[in-house]
């Protein structure tokens, strides 16, 4: 019962933020951008012009494609690098953050997670721009109607992934942050009973580690969101950032189209943020008090 | 064991092997999609333009040397008192979606044309009244504005779209702007955000050997010429300058051709100061544009003394542009009252006026670099004799307002697309100068308007070349723009195509596709 009170709360709390975000970049476009502004500046503009954000309907058009239809497919890129970058990075640190945490002093596994660690700091823009003529030549499809092979089918999306998983910093963070984690918890006295009692620990400590690493994983995902962004600039030549920037740089200005990317990031981090918290008071009867 | 092999099985069929795009045609790419397929709500849109020229004809077109060519229309005749001229169409052309042409489409296209708010297509109905159509494929227009008889039939190289697609307004969104049905010699097959894809037609108005093509939208010049060098692509529209000499070496054929496009630097006459002819002869001599030519663009073009480009009949080649020279600039200074010196080096008047503009620079997305190379270098030229500029970047939209509508500018850097008949009247005629109109520099010359009404109202060709030429010298003595060059565009192209024609413009680049082939 506490648990459903604390998600109905978290489920209001994240309604608040999402229409206070909504109307506050809706007056910034409005005060920016107002000769442009194809709506009416009012309260029922307003409301009504957010009803057709959520529903995808009536959003206009941008030359002779629908919003609609341009939304969808670059959101299903965006969305795809970062989802897919989220889950490589975290299969890779938590493998590589365990085996740092319990083989400390070997120095194969230490060398492995210095060097990602080290490597992630680059700039992930560095990295996409140095790797993108190995993958125009080897990986780049440029019509699905033509024959394309499996192997460059995986790395036409597979590249990318990795590149934003590995850039900014991202994947050495969360190796070291497990590896903190993990050698934290193994000091708890619970699990040195297990271990006393002959029983394995790795299910004490990884149950443990969840929450700390579904924490840094939720935290992450804007700045991977942002990171998609560059990426599928430089690598797709489509997505969310090519058409912010064309609907920005249209005579007249797009305003629509860009209102409705806009707020359609504000509904992704909002519920990726709610996401964060109903999972953690599931997993977490202290975040529940 | 037999689920794994019938999944491995399953998962080989599924792969496909990976082969060259364009085997049967060929592929180019795009730096934006076409805001629409329709050639009459397209403005400024090149990347339409060059669709349009696959997908739709006209009832003439232009040739590689410019001149009338008869397209859609079989014959065509002048009344004897040339108010009329009627056009009999070439009977069995189809549409791509299978329906005749017919006059009715004609008509269909002149009213939606009359209806639009392209501002190029409208010039057609300052010349014709509505066309009457006289039996399925013969119909007339009256003419209105008495002009020679080539360039009448100039005015008739729209695009012809059919008529039961246009009972709608046009717009981005109707359905022929959004699945174009035309008589090119291409139909549209398919589109995706990224790719467009169009197949031989078999609309009768000719034969062309390229199966297909394929358009690819890449906003990035780098993923572009990866892409090349991959042989992903075949064609590229546009390369920097400075690319070209590595792309050749690389083995690419390099097909340079005339931009059709015209640099400047617009002088505001409502500035007292620029009303000086002194002033604005110093500004062009003292701007070392073959330097800049050579160093920016690297000789891929050519300075210019007027806004008519070479080739066109008002060009005169005796008609040489001012040569760099910063001692006459001076001179011509001083003899304009600038004679003393401030504590910058900047030259100023008897009354203390420092000679000092504003230069209005709209950001340019495409080679954005190049010219803000050729800016920096009218500054330190400008510095040189005097004269200080204080650069003014501003977004095109900005840009467009303070100059064409409220006139609030000193000097601007743009670029116009010469005018296809070499038509100057908007440009320079007094009458032209108000809020939004193309006389954007207020420029008033009884002399110049004189010239360009008799040029204007000739019905007799060689008195118009020779009003034309006139025009041509007087300008560049007057200076109204800083005339600054011409540029050539380069496209780079897999030399498995062949054929592929030197003498197109950036509107016509496939004019001649028909005459393109694939080496086997």
């Amino acid at each position: 019962m506490r648990l459903l009170k604390n998600i109905v709360k978290e489920i209001l709390y994240a309604g608040i933020i999402f229409l206070g975000a909504t109307l506050l970049v809706y007056l910034l476009v409005s005060f920016t951008m107002h000769s442009e502004l194809q709506i009416n500046k009012t309260k029922v503009s307003y409301l009504s012009w957010l009803v057709s954000i959520i529903t995808g309907n009536s959003l206009g058009y941008s030359g002779n494609w629908e919003i609609r239809d341009l939304l969808k497919d670059s959101f299903r890129l965006t969305m795809s690098l970062s989802l897919g970058a989220i889950l490589s990075s975290t299969i890779i640190s938590a493998v590589l953050g365990f085996l740092w945490a319990y083989y400390n002093n070997s120095k194969i596994v230490r060398f492995i997670a210095n060097t990602f660690s080290i490597s992630s700091a680059l700039p992930v823009f560095l990295i996409a721009i140095f790797i993108r003529p190995f993958w125009v030549a080897n990986f780049q499809i440029l019509d699905w109607n033509t024959d394309v092979s499996l192997f460059r089918q995986a790395g036409y999306y597979l590249i990318p992934v990795f590149i934003l998983s590995f850039g900014d910093g991202t994947m050495g963070e969360m190796i070291k942050f497990i590896k903190d984690s993990v050698q934290n918890i193994s000091t708890e006295n619970y699990v040195k009973v297990a271990i006393a009692r002959n029983v394995s620990p790795f299910y004490h400590i990884g149950r443990s580690a969840v929450l700390p690493i579904t924490s840094i994983i939720f935290s992450k995902f804007p700045f991977i969101l942002g990171g998609a962004m560059l990426i599928e600039f430089i690598y797709f030549g489509r997505g969310v950032s090519v058409l912010a920037f064309e609907a920005i740089n249209e005579s007249p200005r797009n305003v629509d189209m860009f209102l409705a990317i806009c707020m359609y990031f504000v509904i992704i981090v909002t519920i990726s943020n709610l996401a964060r918290k109903v999972l953690l008071s599931i997993m977490d009867p202290r975040v529940r008090e | 064991m037999k689920f794994i092999f019938l999944l491995s099985l399953f998962i080989i069929s599924s792969c496909r092997i990976y082969s060259q795009p364009g085997g049967g045609g060929f592929s180019y790419c795009e730096e934006k999609a076409p805001r629409t397929f329709d050639p009459i709500t397209s403005v400024d849109d090149q990347a339409n333009d060059r669709i349009a020229t696959l997908l739709y004809n006209g009832m003439f077109e232009l040739n590689m040397d410019r001149q009338v060519e008869k397209k859609l229309a079989e014959s065509y005749r002048f009344s004897d008192d040339n108010k009329k001229v009627t056009i009999k169409l070439k009977e069995g052309i189809k549409w791509s979606d299978g329906g005749e042409l017919t006059a009715k489409d004609v008509l269909a296209t002149f009213n939606s044309i009359r209806n639009s708010s392209n501002q190029y297509l409208l010039r057609v109905t300052d010349i014709f009244k509505e066309p009457v159509i006289e039996g399925a494929y013969q119909i007339t227009f009256p003419i209105i504005k008495a002009l020679p008889e080539d360039l009448i039939l100039k005015k008739l190289i729209f695009k012809i779209l059919p008529q039961y697609k246009l009972n709608q307004p046009l717009s981005p969104q109707s359905e022929i702007a959004r699945k174009p049905v035309g008589t090119g010699y291409y139909k549209f097959e398919r589109r995706e955000p990224t790719l467009l894809e169009l197949k031989r037609s078999d609309s009768n108005v000719g034969s062309t050997k390229i199966d297909r093509i394929k358009v690819y939208i890449m906003p990035d010049y780098g993923t572009q010429k990866e892409s090349l060098i991959n042989k992903d692509v075949d064609l590229l529209i546009e390369v920097p300058p400075t690319e070209i000499k590595y792309l050749e070496a690389s083995g690419f054929d390099i097909c340079p051709y005339n931009s059709y496009e015209f640099s400047f630097i617009a002088i505001n006459f409502n500035n007292k100061l620029l009303q000086l002819k002194n002033v604005r002869q110093a500004l062009t001599i003292g701007y070392n544009r073959r330097n800049v030519l050579e160093k920016v663009y690297q000789r891929q073009g050519e300075v210019i003394s007027g806004p008519f480009p070479r080739g066109s009949a008002y060009f005169l080649e005796e008609i040489k542009p001012f040569e760099y020279n910063p001692k006459s600039a001076k001179k011509l200074l001083s003899e304009a009252g600038f004679t003393k010196t401030n504590s910058e080096g900047f030259l100023v008047n008897t009354n203390g006026d420092e000679l000092k503009f504003t230069l209005s620079v709209p950001k340019n997305r495409k080679w954005d670099d190049y010219q803000s190379k050729a800016v920096k270098q009218f500054v330190t030229d400008m510095k040189e004799i005097g004269v200080k500029i204080i650069i003014g970047d501003m977004e095109f939209e900005n840009y467009l307002e303070n100059i064409k509508y409220k006139h609030d500018y000193d000097l601007a850097y743009g670029t116009l697309v010469f005018d296809d008949v070499g038509n100057v009247y908007p440009l320079f005629h007094s009458s032209n100068s108000k809020p939004g109109q193309e006389n954007f520099i207020t420029y008033n010359n009884p002399e110049v308007d004189q010239l360009l009404k008799q040029q204007n109202e000739s019905m007799d060709e060689s008195q118009k070349i020779n009003l034309g030429r006139r025009l041509h010298k007087l300008l560049k003595e007057e200076c109204p723009y800083v005339f600054l060059w011409s540029l050539e565009n380069n496209a780079v192209v897999n030399p498995r195509i062949r054929n592929v024609h030197y003498k197109m413009t950036p509107f016509t680049f496939f004019g001649h596709i028909n005459e393109w082939y694939i080496k086997e």
